[in-house]
């Protein structure tokens, strides 16, 4: 848990997300969900943009306890 | 349809419910108490991204090219994760140097341009137009279609009748104008934070996603049969292309992605929302809240928009009008309630928008258009006084401008489409914005040569086509490029053709907009201010404000010079050695050791080591004087000092009033601290010195008790101390002892009850709470657990404080145990010889009567053993009377010694011949054992035989048959030692200390012949002769008396009486 913590108050794993998210809604990875049918290809852009809003609250709430470092 | 006059009440008292909002928020943010500071308002209030064309544009969008709506909200999603570092710099370098606008922020960051303000004022007002016409154009036309019974069968929008319809452009436009005035720009506000505007717009942001989501719900769970329901239906039918990439061009993935870089600059560098973000944030930490609130909103308002698109679509509507799907479900299933608040939630979208842009908008332009357009032209100096009005100018200007954009050009467009237009224009200042922010070459240069190319790229890719559509342009320009120029042609520029007009927008501006701002940043330097800011934008985040760097001085003072004339100068005060050393300090602390050349800024340092280690020989004024006479400044190294010493004040942003304001602040705070400093060093030093004081006085006390302590534990009474209530508080080890009971046991319980319970603890008479301030001695007893009886004397005293109040008793216990066995042993012994008088005098008595009556008739022989008999007891009698005159002379201490020389080892031989007789009759035997030749001694030759006559008694007495009894003396070199020992009964150790005590019998000998005088008569010869008798003796194992007498002669002793 702690070391979960700490991942999610590194600036650097921020940027490590914010690319991995870029790359993740784009070519090429669209293209393997296309192949599988539409309901695939939404459920994939649904639960992914879901999966970063988890993550990003799991960031805000890591970087508000005593031990982030955040604002 | 629902009637234009309810509509419109509904829409005017909404607006009018904001104000009211605004209003209150406005009101108790003047207390302080604003709720517009919370982190959830903040959130939502992000939300104005989500405009009128997101409520309805994104189905249209969604009609017309599937999904390709998602990536304009998943790319702020994506830009969130690193907010914790950008957004967070923003609002920090906001707070910092109060940024107002986007255009601030870039010309504070470019060494404060003006030109970079307004060229970013510029772009954002022309790149606003449109999205301001799509608002309007929403509004317009949904108020249409809500108030007209034809406006939804008709593909073509036909005016109604109704006044209010016919005027409801022009309705909306002013109400918008005084909507936005208002509510942002009231009043002027010096940070540029408008809490009543956010807090309305945080409410219009609850409202259309809660009009969103109710019209979703309907659509897709009462009109059909839910989200399974229409896909199925979808794909059976021949609109399947809306839910997958399958049959999409080639450039579905280039628009895509194009899409997505659009909308994550946008999250941040469209005006409005970098002024609700930055400007209006209120607090860093709700950055944190709204960094999931934020997308977690973009994700609830974007679930229907898919279902919502392929209802209108499964119902049969043209895909044209599509934007407007949201509104006509409603309306065609006679939900006028749904309709007219999914109408309420467009207004709320649109509303939101308008009014914070042309806040935006407004500031932006008074500050960077307007105010260096007075400066230039003097005759518009009175404008300054007149701020706010032209801030309603530029309102209303921007909102109408935009409405006839809209009526001329935008409205044949689909929303989603205008505002992508936007979104390009302001993709612009991304380059510029996060160059700025991670960058420190990034230069005003770079800045203004990329804005200057994306923005002209934009304006000849994307706005000037929308003139085409107006007419106003060829449809040449657009097919064959300016002048039949077709590699400029818009829509494919530079023969990039395969991809959307827009994704070439994309292209083609951020290759010209980033190449030239990096060209630009890295082929010019950065001034010395630019540079500073720079480093400070760039670090603002770092724990530790970065240093600014010394910059642009040249070294070009020769070292070797300097330290010449800095020798002269030493040399002048000090030996040579001396001197040499101390230049070296000098070196080594500035920090020039190895230079051939320094800078101006190393000199000074130099200077001042130089000064300040004269000033300790010579005094700091003399020092100064020294220094600035022989080590003269040039013209070029004066002229680059002030040069520095301006740049500091620069960057100290100061003026040079302030800046000596500030100094005569510290100095005269320095003067106070001084003085402080001074008195609590005075402090201090009384503090210390009584410290001292207290640390003697403790020392003192703690030797005093260490005595004391010393003294009560060795001294043979008993010490006891009580305090008021009773409780013992110390005792001492002897009066330990005497209760037999440990320290531990004895403090801290009340004397009452511990005395109560010690085993036959006698009573304690005068001893009572009631009364404390007597003082007494009493004699008590008790028995100890180990069975000793002991009898004690109590002497208490009570204690008192100074103010005469009873503080506890202080007691001595002395045991006098032994004195009374003493008496007890006395008593005994004068009953013994009374008797033993009155039986001799009783037998002579008797036989002299018998003789004087019968004396005639007894024969010789009897006569004679009467006789006799009356003579032996006479003198045992006169014995027993020597005995009790030895005694009577050694209680009184009337010892008489008659000295005179002695053999002693003849004397010695005498006695044991004598006892060796008797030893043998006993069945027990005596050994002598001496040196050859005994000394002569000078001695009383009778007593010091009877010293020897009681040893050897007492051993025959206490010895066992077959038992040894040794007489041994040793010749040493100060005195001889004579030493009787015997195997007998031997001596308790508790009774050796008192064993040469008058009347003392031991335990064992009271079945024994004796009186207990003849030890202690012992005891008083040997030291008459100024000797000493000790013991040694094992219960069991037997005695050995030594008596110890000194060679040299003794003055004889003579009876005082």
């Amino acid at each position: 848990m702690k070391r979960m913590l700490r991942l999610f108050c590194q600036h650097d794993f921020h940027l490590f997300a914010f690319v991995v998210g870029f790359l993740a809604m784009n070519w090429p990875f669209l293209s393997i969900f296309e192949g599988k049918g539409p309901e695939a290809l939404i459920l994939y852009l649904y639960a992914l943009w879901a999966l970063v809003i988890v993550l990003l609250f799991c960031v805000a709430r890591s970087l508000s306890s005593p031990s982030g470092k955040g604002p | 349809m629902i009637d234009p006059r309810t509509v419109l009440l509904v829409f005017c008292l909404y607006v009018s419910g904001l104000f009211l909002v605004a209003l209150w928020v406005e009101k108790r943010s003047a207390t302080g108490r604003s709720p517009a500071n919370h982190p959830l308002v903040y959130s939502l209030s992000l939300a104005v991204y989500c405009t009128a064309w997101t409520y309805y544009g994104s189905v249209g969008k969604a009609a017309t090219s599937g999904i390709l709506f998602l990536p304009i909200y998943r790319g702020p999603t994506i830009v969130v994760l690193i907010w914790c570092t950008l957004l967070r710099k923003l609002v920090r370098l906001k707070t910092i140097h109060r940024i107002t606008s986007i255009a601030d922020f870039l010309s504070a960051r470019y060494d404060k341009s003006q030109l970079l303000a307004a060229l970013v004022t510029v772009i954002a007002i022309i790149g606003i137009m449109p999205y301001i016409a799509l608002q309007l154009k929403a509004i317009i036309s949904t108020f249409i279609l809500i108030t007209t019974p034809m406006a939804i069968g008709s593909t073509s929008g036909e005016l109604p009748v109704s006044w209010i319809t016919q005027n409801i452009p022009a309705i909306v436009v002013v109400l918008m104008i005084l909507f936005s005035i208002v509510i942002g720009v009231r009043h002027l506000d010096p940070t540029e934070r408008h809490e009543g505007m956010i807090m309305a717009l945080a409410v219009e942001c609850l409202v259309k996603l809660v009009a969103f989501l109710i019209v979703g719900i309907f659509v897709t769970y009462f009109l059909f049969g839910g989200l399974g329901d229409m896909f199925e239906k979808a794909l059976n039918s021949s609109h399947r292309n809306l839910v997958s990439f399958w049959g999409m061009s080639g450039t579905y993935y280039a628009t895509w992605a194009s899409y997505l870089v659009l909308s994550m600059s946008a999250i941040i560098c469209l005006p409005r929302q970098f002024h609700v973000t930055v400007v209006e944030n209120p607090d860093e930490k709700h950055i944190l809240t709204a960094m999931w609130c934020f997308p977690l909103y973009m994700i609830l308002i974007n679930l229907f928009v898919l279902p919502i698109a392929l209802g209108g679509i499964l119902e049969g509507w043209p895909v044209e009008r599509a934007d407007n799907f949201v509104l006509m479900m409603p309306l065609q299933h006679g939900k006028l309630w749904l309709a007219l608040l999914v109408f309420m939630g467009g207004v709320s979208a649109a509303a939101g928008m308008i009014m914070v842009s042309s806040v935006t908008l407004a500031t932006m332009t008074t500050n960077h258009l307007l105010l260096p357009c007075v400066e230039w032209v003097p005759l518009l100096g009175g404008l300054k006084r007149h701020l706010l009005k032209c801030r309603w100018v530029v309102v209303a200007v921007v909102i109408s401008v935009g409405f006839y954009l809209e009526e001329r050009i935008f409205r044949p467009v689909m929303l989603v489409n205008i505002g992508l237009i936007s979104f390009a224009a302001f993709l612009q200042f991304a380059p510029a914005l996060v160059g700025g922010l991670f960058w420190r070459k990034a230069n005003k240069t770079g800045a203004l040569w990329g804005l200057s190319a994306g923005f002209l790229i934009w304006s000849y890719t994307q706005f000037l086509p929308s003139f085409v559509r107006n007419g106003w342009l060829p449809e040449s320009f657009i097919e064959d490029g300016p002048f039949g120029l077709r590699f400029l042609r818009p829509e494919t520029l530079f023969g990039l053709s395969g991809l959307d007009p827009l994704t070439v927008t994309v292209v083609w501006s951020m290759f010209f907009n980033v190449s030239l701002f990096v060209l630009g940043s890295l082929l010019f330097e950065q001034t010395a201010s630019e540079q500073s800011t720079a480093e400070e934008f760039v670090g603002v985040l770092s724990e530790t404000p970065p240093m600014r760097p010394a910059v642009g001085r040249e070294a070009y003072i020769v070292l070797e010079k300097t330290i010449r004339e800095i020798r002269d100068l030493f040399e002048q005060y000090f030996p040579e050695a001396e001197a040499l050393a101390m230049i070296d300090r000098c070196i080594d602390e500035a920090g020039v050791r190895g230079m051939a050349t320094i800078t101006i800024v190393q000199l000074v340092e130099l200077h001042s080591r130089v000064e300040k280690l004269l000033a300790g020989a010579i005094g700091s004024a003399a020092a100064y004087k020294a220094v600035r006479q022989r080590m003269v400044l040039g013209t070029r190294e004066s002229r680059e000092l002030s040069e520095i010493y301006g740049e500091i004040l620069a960057n100290l942003k100061l003026t040079p009033t302030e800046l000596k304001a500030k100094i005569d602040f510290y100095q005269e705070r320095e003067h106070l601290l001084i003085r402080q400093a001074a008195e609590l060093e005075e402090k201090v030093m009384e503090l210390e010195r009584e410290i001292y004081e207290r640390k003697r006085v403790q020392k003192a006390l703690l030797e005093s008790e260490r005595r004391f302590r010393g003294l009560v534990d060795t001294m043979k009474e008993g010490l006891e101390v009580e305090d008021q209530v009773g409780l013992i508080t110390y005792v001492n080890d002897t009066l330990c002892r005497m209760w037999g009971c440990s320290r531990q046991s004895i403090i801290g319980k009340p004397s009452s009850q511990f005395l109560e319970s010690l085993p036959a603890c006698a009573d304690r008479p005068g001893v009572s709470p009631d009364l404390p301030s007597s003082a007494e001695s009493y004699e008590t007893s008790w028995t100890r657990t180990d069975g000793t009886q002991i009898t004690s004397v109590v002497s208490s005293v009570p204690l008192f404080d100074a103010e005469g109040r009873y503080e506890g008793r202080f007691s001595v216990l002395t045991d006098i145990s032994h004195i009374k066995t003493i008496e007890r042993e006395k008593a005994n012994l004068i009953s013994m010889f009374a008797h033993d008088m009155r039986s001799s005098l009783t037998g002579i008595h008797g036989l002299g009567l018998r003789l004087l009556t019968k004396g005639e008739q007894m024969d010789d022989v009897r006569k004679t053993e009467y006789l006799r008999i009356i003579n032996r007891e006479a003198a045992k009698l006169e014995a027993l009377v020597d005995d009790f005159l030895e005694f009577s002379r050694l209680e009184t201490g009337r010892l008489k010694l008659n000295f005179r020389a002695l053999s002693l080892d003849k004397e010695l031989m005498e006695l044991f011949e004598i006892y060796e007789q008797r030893a043998s009759q006993k069945d027990m035997s005596l050994r002598l054992e001496m040196d050859e030749t005994l000394p002569i001694i000078e001695a009383d030759v009778n007593r010091l035989r009877r010293v020897f006559t009681n040893l050897l008694d007492n051993a025959l007495k206490f010895s066992t048959p077959k038992g040894v009894i040794t007489l041994s003396a040793k010749d040493t070199p100060d005195e001889v030692v004579v030493r009787v020992q015997d195997e007998g009964i031997g001596i308790d150790p508790t009774e050796l200390p008192y064993i040469f005590d008058i009347f003392h019998r031991a335990q064992g000998a009271e079945k024994r012949e004796g009186y207990g005088i003849g030890l202690a008569t012992v005891k008083a010869i040997v030291e008459g002769h100024g000797g000493r008798v000790r013991v040694e003796s094992e219960l069991g194992r037997g005695s050995v008396f030594s008596v110890h007498l000194p060679k040299s002669s003794k003055e004889e002793e003579t009876d005082p009486g």
